[in-house]
């Protein structure tokens, strides 16, 4: 403002208005590229006779899945679901055995003994330098070329089977009294903590050994033996359950719709109050009430264009209406930015608007849009939702039958029988591994393990050679230099790299395709491959993927948080 | 050491340390493997592990149920698809360029230390007990075993009478390590003449039907490539006392990628020779002229109309019916017209960067020359060649298309200027965010749909694309961790020297982060390196593919059937020894550049 009183700069050289003119130009280009592509695209698609729509996903589809919790899916959604649900299995399972292997094959690779040292070194610089799609290839070979199982195989007992079918290994099955043998072992749990924590008090007040651990221990075990008997002590929760699922059947839709639009609104609001109580944090002396009147125009125009945002996509972009709904938030927005640049941020230059803020609150409002617009105008989401949640807890009803008896688990050897034509196969009753995901698993848990046995080789060299040397003066074990002193402080350190690998583990997951796993992306080919849907398939990946990674870098990002040394 | 220290008197000439005494085996073991209980537990654990690992790995290779000859006649469909014949030496002249480079640059970065006799010794005693072990604990047939064992034991005995015979010498670090390496090039080419295969039939179809040299068609390439190589370390040695031997070098190196795949391999007949040479020396006149003029600080504000002129004009041309290549080099001038009174001044540097100009101005026209023209090399697809070549093709194009884009993101990642830094950000954590696989996906269903109908591309170019869009997301973070550890006081300093943004960026703040970031780009090879493998998947015939579907489903003339292990270990093969010489020459130069010490 004070600039304008003195002799303007000509335009050609105002920085102001060359920075915002390169900016806005780009940017203009870009949405003019973009929107000149899809144009073209949805031509392209006109003439083969297709419009995008995401209709495949409530429609019949004809083909089969080869594992996971459903194999003749009856919808598109449902399909993806299961790919969904077979993605996230090898993403949990080889995260939880690539860092326990990770970390051994790290710690081997710093051991004095040479043989040791040596294996991990290998292994690591073997796995490490060979892409992972010729290892899971591979593995896929392998299992390819097993040999088929004979007559000798029936009745014989070993740890496991293996044919070019499958591999079964020995599991425990939940059986229909599992679910009710949970519910002790969650109260166990809660005991254990209070337990625990309890020992712990007594420990620090009186200085004995309380073996806390060995009575936490004991009390989860307890719970659990309890269960494993008391179960139909829990049978009555059957009947409560089912009613409460015929209520929330009984919810209208619209109930829902309008929750969730308010919930989103809230999320908005909340986001951009978070937002401004960060700024206002900063102790800034000129934060006075005008500022924050000014914050709360921001908000406000904000939950404005979120709503003009849902009124837009709720009427359809078409008609008079929709056209001034999204007109309302253009100018929303744009008013938002307009008082934050003008009014709030040259005032709170002190604490700042710091880097992404801008990005943030845009993308806050774009979510809001979108998600308002998508909970108020589909009506299918209020119904699904209505439908899921009843659905689950008609679920749970009958595992709280109180005629169901047996033991929480069923133990199922690896077995064979003789099927069709007299062909020898793997049972049925027993855990039977498909060849995609041996294939899939083994190769990205080795593979990522050897990344991660890096990470914590790099971690623990970082810990500072005084640290040691303070533990060997105390006399300290190795072991116990390692578990008391090493090794928590290089977890700090290799956590976030760490937590780069698992996504990059899950991202993996999706090579499975290679060797015919059905995970989200194999499911989805065959979705557009009867479709002809791309787009739409192509836009559930990245929402799924992106989703994913938010999920799996905000639980890094909380432990990392939590873990972090307060400095200063 | 729990041995009490002797003072030694204070001898003139003892100021090197002294040896320490010689140590028999046994001293060794008891201190690597039997130092405490629980170390003999792991050393047996370990030993097993090793003994069986050692067994199945041997036991796979030399089962007779293996077909390795599905890959040794396959070699040359493995490393080029199906390139034409006639056109093979194009192959060879290329593998000679990349030679000639390597061989040069050895010698102008003065690479190799030297090697005393005893760690050459001992690697060959190593070598030598590492055989014998095998010979020992694999699953092969009992002669062969003792075959392992027994050149085992004399490669050992070998290394010891040699240590034997050098005595004191040997200690002496005085044997060049490029030597070493010559010698073994040379043992290795030298195999090639001697060394015998069994060779199928053609005829009959049986496998293993006679023996013939290993390397029957390629043996004389081999050796003239490895004269080559000896005959331009000589040069490179004579020559790398010249001051621009070195930038020359990495101008060749930077050319040498369309040199090989646009030109040698590809064969382009220059249709618009005379052309396009024409323009290309209009502009290289009319635009030093004007760039001398720019260049000029007492120009003032006419020189920043005249650029924008320039740039406006540029843009105008790319919507009238004007040869590409006139837009290209006019967009090329301007952006050199604009940035003119950044790099500016009185002087040598006002001829250095007419220089550049002029050097970009040949090779655009060259590249253009490139694109416009014609194969000579006649094959079913555009790209006349497969196999290993197409994975170099795209990891190297992609890594080099991606690195300006990368570093351009990365500037605008870390900008003052909102808008770009949400674009940039956008960009960078949607790519990120999204698994490759299903990115190379879209650019085979979704891509072609975005353009108007005749605009096609071919499947390598989509996927190129493709891999260099992602690429440029990762670069781009690594480069930004780079700018981030740029110390605040530098741009402060610049600052202070008035210098413009744009200044400062490149003269400033992007040469101490790419430094920073080098070990990390290198990285960055590596992973598109080993990424291109999944070029596979969308049905480009690359290596993975070949070694996958098309060797092992061959029947005629030989039967090959059912051979995917065999093909897939050789190909992990040769992806494990490039990226394994890559990350050692990343862990040289973290170590040369001192990046990452504290």
């Amino acid at each position: 403002m004070a600039i304008a009183q003195q002799q303007r700069p000509p335009i050609w050289r105002n920085a102001t208005v060359l920075k915002w003119g390169a900016q806005i130009a780009v940017f203009v280009g870009l949405v003019f590229l973009f929107v000149t592509l899809g144009a073209q695209s949805l031509d392209n698609f006109a003439q083969r006779g297709l419009s995008y729509s995401y209709r495949f996903l409530s429609d019949p589809t004809g083909f089969v899945v080869r594992e996971g919790i459903a194999f003749q899916p009856d919808t598109g959604a449902r399909a993806l679901y299961v790919g969904l649900v077979n993605t996230l299995r090898i993403t949990i399972s080889g995260i939880i055995v690539a860092t326990i292997l990770g970390t051994i094959i790290g710690v081997a690779r710093l051991s004095h003994n040479w043989i040791v040292n040596k294996i991990a070194t290998v292994y690591i610089e073997v796995i490490r330098n060979i892409p992972l799609l010729v290892q899971i290839i591979f593995w896929g070979a392998i299992i390819q070329q097993l040999k088929a199982l004979t007559d000798d195989h029936i009745g014989s007992y070993t740890f496991w089977f293996t044919s070019a079918k499958g591999i079964t290994i020995p599991w425990l099955f939940p059986t229909a009294t599992f679910y009710q043998w949970l519910v002790w072992v969650i109260i166990g749990a809660i005991a254990t903590r209070y337990v625990y924590r309890w020992r712990m008090r007594v420990k620090e007040a009186t200085g004995n050994e309380t073996y806390a651990l060995s009575w936490a221990f004991g009390t989860f075990f307890l719970f659990g033996l309890i269960g494993w008997f008391a179960y139909p002590l829990w049978s009555w929760l059957g009947p409560i359950l089912g009613w409460i699922g015929d209520v929330i059947g009984s919810i209208p839709a619209l109930a829902v719709r309008l929750v969730l639009l308010g919930l989103v609104i809230a999320g908005v609001g909340a986001f951009a109050s978070r937002f401004f109580s960060n700024l206002r944090a900063g102790d800034n002396p000129q934060l006075n009430n005008s500022v924050i009147f000014g914050m709360f125009a921001v908000a406000l125009v904000l939950a404005l264009a979120v709503f003009g945002g849902f009124l837009a996509i709720a009427g359809g972009i078409e008609g008079a209406g929709g056209w001034l709904a999204f007109a309302l938030i253009v100018a929303g927005v744009a008013f938002a930015l307009k008082l934050l640049i003008d009014y709030v941020a040259p005032r709170t230059l002190v604490s700042g608007l710091v880097d992404d803020d801008y990005f943030r609150v845009i993308f806050a409002v774009l979510l809001g849009v979108v998600f308002s617009g998508l909970f108020f105008g589909v009506d299918v989401i209020g119904e699904t939702i209505v439908k899921l949640f009843s659905a689950f807890f008609h679920f749970l009803e009958p595992k709280f039958d109180g005629s169901n008896t047996g033991a929480p688990f069923r133990y199922a050897p690896p077995a064979v029988e003789v099927r069709g034509a007299g062909f020898v196969q793997l049972s049925s009753e027993s855990l039977v591994i498909t060849p995609g995901f041996f294939a899939l698993w083994i190769a990205v848990t080795l593979y990522t393990a050897s990344f991660i046995a890096e990470i914590v080789r790099g971690g623990i060299l970082a810990v500072s050679r005084g640290q040691s040397e303070a533990g060997n003066a105390l006399g300290l074990s190795r072991f116990q230099l390692y578990r008391f002193i090493v090794l928590p402080q290089a977890f700090r350190i290799v956590l976030p790299p760490i937590g780069n690998q698992y996504l990059n583990l899950f991202k993996n997951t999706s090579l499975g395709i290679a060797v015919a796993f059905s995970d989200i992306v194999q499911v989805g080919q065959t979705l557009y491959n009867q479709t002809g849907q791309t787009v739409p398939v192509v836009s559930l990946w990245m929402a799924f993927y992106l989703s994913g990674s938010l999920i799996l870098s905000s639980i890094v990002n909380f432990a990392n948080r939590r873990l972090k040394l307060v400095e200063r | 050491m729990a041995e009490s220290k002797i003072v030694l008197p204070d001898l003139p000439g003892a100021e090197y340390a002294p040896e320490p005494p010689p140590q028999g085996p046994v001293v060794w073991m008891k201190e690597n493997l039997f130092s405490t209980p629980f170390s003999v537990i792991l050393t047996i654990i370990g030993g097993l592990i090793a003994v069986v690992s050692l067994r199945g790995i041997f036991g796979f290779v030399a089962n007779p149920e293996r077909i390795w000859q599905a890959v040794t006649t396959n070699l040359r469909l493995l490393m080029v698809q199906a390139y034409p014949d006639q056109h093979m030496w194009r192959v060879w002249v290329s593998i000679g360029v990349v030679v000639v480079l390597t061989a040069l640059s050895l010698a102008a970065w003065r690479v190799g230390g030297r090697t005393s006799g005893r760690k050459l010794t001992g690697n060959v005693m190593a070598l030598g007990g590492l055989l014998a072990i095998i010979g020992l604990v694999a699953d092969f047939p009992f002669e062969m075993n003792v075959t392992w064992a027994g050149i085992g034991l004399a490669l050992a005995g070998l290394g010891y009478m040699i240590r034997r015979m050098m005595g004191e010498r040997a200690k002496a670090e005085n044997i060049p390590v490029l030597a070493v390496a010559g010698g073994l090039l040379i043992g290795l080419v030298a195999s090639l003449w001697v060394l015998q295969v069994p060779v199928p039939d053609p005829d009959s179809g049986i496998r293993a039907a006679t023996t013939e040299l290993l390397a029957n068609t390629t043996r004389i390439p081999w050796l003239l490539l490895l004269i080559t190589g000896f005959v331009a370390y000589g040069i490179g040695i004579a020559i790398r006392d010249w001051k621009p031997s070195r930038p020359l070098l990495v101008a060749g190196w930077a050319l040498s990628y369309p040199v090989i795949f646009l030109h040698i391999l590809r064969g382009t007949r220059m249709n618009n020779l005379s052309e396009y040479l024409l323009i290309g020396l209009a502009f290289l006149v009319a635009g030093a002229a004007i760039i001398y003029a720019l260049v000029n600080l007492d120009i003032g504000e006419s020189g920043r109309l005249i650029s924008g002129i320039l740039l406006i004009a540029a843009l105008v041309t790319w919507a009238t019916p004007v040869l590409i290549i006139i837009r290209l080099l006019l967009l090329i001038l301007a952006v050199f017209a604009l940035a003119a009174p950044t790099f500016g001044g009185s002087g040598g540097s006002k001829y250095r960067y007419m220089g550049i100009y002029a050097g970009t101005v040949v090779v655009m026209v060259y590249l253009m020359l490139l694109a416009t023209g014609t194969s000579a090399v006649q094959t079913q697809s555009a790209v006349p060649f497969g196999g290993f070549m197409i994975t170099w093709l795209l990891a190297i194009g992609a890594v080099a298309l991606s690195f300006p884009i990368g570093v351009v993101l990365a500037l605008a990642r870390t900008s003052s200027l909102p808008l770009f830094r949400v674009m940039a950000t956008v960009y960078i954590e949607l790519v990120r965010g999204v698994p490759l696989i299903t990115w190379l996906l879209m650019s085979v269903v979704v891509f072609p749909f975005l353009f108007p109908e005749g605009v096609e591309f071919e499947d390598v170019v989509k996927v190129l694309l493709f891999f260099t869009f992602f690429s440029a997301a990762y670069l781009a973070e690594n480069v930004r961790g780079g700018l981030q550890a740029v110390s605040k006081g530098q741009a402060e300093a610049s600052n202070a020297l008035g210098m413009s943004t744009m200044q400062r960026t490149a003269f400033i703040t992007l040469p101490q982060a790419l430094r920073a970031v080098i070990p990390a780009l290198v990285g960055q090879v590596i992973a598109t390196f080993k990424d291109t493998s999944l070029v596979a998947i969308v049905g480009l015939f690359d290596i993975l593919l070949i070694a996958k579907n098309v060797v092992p489903n061959q029947s005629q003339p030989f039967n090959f059937l059912g051979s995917i292990k065999e093909n897939l270990v050789v190909v992990a093969l040769v992806y494990w020894i490039f990226t394994f010489i890559f990350s050692r020459v990343s862990q040289r130069i973290e170590r040369n550049l001192g990046v990452g010490e504290r």
